[in-house]
């Protein structure tokens, strides 16, 4: 069941790569040459969160208290240092892969099995790399925005990742199918559970939530892809973003281009 | 993907308001990044003292920290930025009424949120002295439920003080996020329309209590 899933998100991911670069192209001016259909796809996004998701989630918050929730959250992100460690290798950065493999023998000895964070404690920061980052590491451009069924907010680049993330995470070749969907809802679940002031306040505080999303997503891709490097100081092509000037200087180029509009 | 959603919630939570406040204060002319390195400093520190003071009733520290945020923040250049090339097509009187009503929103919108960031210190990882002048200085949250967050303020001087034009979340930009938000929105309602919903926005919000 679950090798059939990643089939078809390898699929889907393949048709997304398709399409961008043969149809919508999509441009650092205009990251979302599908916003049509990815608007009908967000709101019913929002729907099943609103109907379901969020409803589950309510009743997780309910009964389990913060600390516990965060436990599960420890052991979440350890289950995804594989993805992290092999990606840190495609990108050279030995040092992080060193950094990776004793963040995760520290947890799973001194963190109870990895429920307990012990490592970040320690000063050992949890790197946060995937595919998606190395493509952008290795030049691919992140490509157009993607809204996606279910789940969410993706670029052309960011689903390819994502494919080969879900492929390279090796918990679904050891274990029974059944059992990774069950962890897989309970770690949506949890996650969503942690979020849940969250994502109320930003329903209501934003003007076009879609957008306000869709901005945050973007920028937070292109920081990561570039390393923490502040944004700002990244590069002006490719931004997904307005560049440094034309968010900060926008009057300068407004006098050059005044008569052209 | 989900991992680094999270992340993007976090900061897009964050950003929705405004996190840790920085600003003016005395600077003076000699080492730019310095000044305004300890203008935010002052005010992270400020920001830390309000929210300790857990007698007090919630109005009254998100009060305190709207009035930090007015002294801090250069609303009129982030209301410019915010609005790019469509300022053009703001009257005097609506660009005034704008700055109001967004300064408004934007000081409520992180005052009623602040209160649950508040088991946190802030970490400073440096200052950057941009192109053109303005200077990034780089913070970590440290603690709470926004541990590990990154959140550069971006300053500029304005008549010997810095103030703060565009707070750096994770990499999400309030003053990048708010414009794309009110791009659309101009092209649809224009001036007069956008100001509404402003009002509106916030007077729901008055409505609502401090929640």
């Amino acid at each position: 069941m679950t090798h059939r899933l990643r089939a078809l998100v390898v699929a889907i991911a393949l048709l997304a790569g398709l399409a961008a670069t043969g149809l919508g192209c999509a441009t650092p001016q205009q990251p979302d040459p599908y916003e049509g259909i990815n608007r009908r796809i967000f709101s019913f996004n929002e729907g099943a969160d609103r109907w379901l998701v969020e409803p589950v989630a309510i009743g997780w918050n309910f009964v389990l208290p913060r600390f516990v929730q965060e436990r599960f959250a420890d052991f979440f992100d350890l289950t995804g240092m594989p993805v992290v460690l092999l990606n840190d290798l495609l990108q050279g950065k030995g040092e992080d892969a060193a950094m990776d493999v004793v963040r995760v023998i520290t947890n799973l000895l001194f963190g109870f099995g990895g429920f307990y964070d012990t490592a970040s404690w320690a000063g050992v920061p949890l790197n946060d790399e995937d595919f998606g980052q190395t493509l952008g590491s290795w030049g691919v451009p992140a490509g157009a925005y993607l809204m996606i069924p279910l789940l969410g907010p993706t670029t052309t680049r960011e689903l390819a990742g994502f494919a080969v993330d879900t492929a390279s995470t090796p918990w679904g070749y050891l274990l029974p199918g059944g059992s990774t969907v069950i962890v897989t809802i309970v770690r949506i679940v949890n996650f969503r559970s942690m979020l849940l002031e969250e994502v109320r306040q930003n329903r209501r505080d934003s003007f076009d939530y879609y957008v306000f999303l869709r901005s945050a997503f973007l920028q937070n891709r292109q920081m990561k892809v570039e390393d923490r490097k502040s944004s700002v100081e990244v590069a002006d092509e490719d931004r997904g973003a307005e560049s440094e000037d034309d968010l900060y200087y926008f009057e300068d180029k407004l006098e050059l281009d005044l008569d052209g509009e | 993907m989900r991992v680094h959603f999270g992340r993007v919630l976090a900061s897009a939570v964050l950003l929705g308001t405004l996190a840790a406040f920085p600003g003016a204060g005395p600077a003076r002319a000699e080492d730019p990044a310095g000044s305004a390195r300890r203008v935010v400093e002052e005010t992270v520190t400020e920001l830390l003292e309000i929210l300790a003071q857990k007698d007090w009733a919630v109005e009254k520290r998100v009060s305190e920290i709207e009035a930090l945020a007015y002294r801090r923040f250069d609303f009129e250049t982030i209301s410019r930025l915010v609005l790019a090339r469509a300022y053009r097509k703001f009257s005097e009187e609506q660009r005034v009424e704008f700055v109001e009503q967004f300064k408004l929103h934007l000081s409520r919108s992180y005052g009623n949120r602040v209160d649950r960031y508040d088991q946190q210190t802030v970490r400073f990882l440096g200052e950057r002295v941009e192109k053109r002048g303005d200077v990034t200085v780089r913070t970590r949250i440290v603690g709470g439920q926004a541990d590990g967050i990154d959140m550069d303020y971006r300053l500029r001087e304005r008549d010997g003080d810095w103030l703060v034009i565009d707070v750096v979340i994770e990499g999400v930009s309030l003053v990048a996020n708010y414009r794309s938000q009110f791009k659309e929105l101009m092209s649809q309602r224009g001036p007069a329309g956008l100001i509404e919903q402003l009002r509106e926005k916030n007077r729901s919000r008055d409505s609502s209590g401090a929640g």
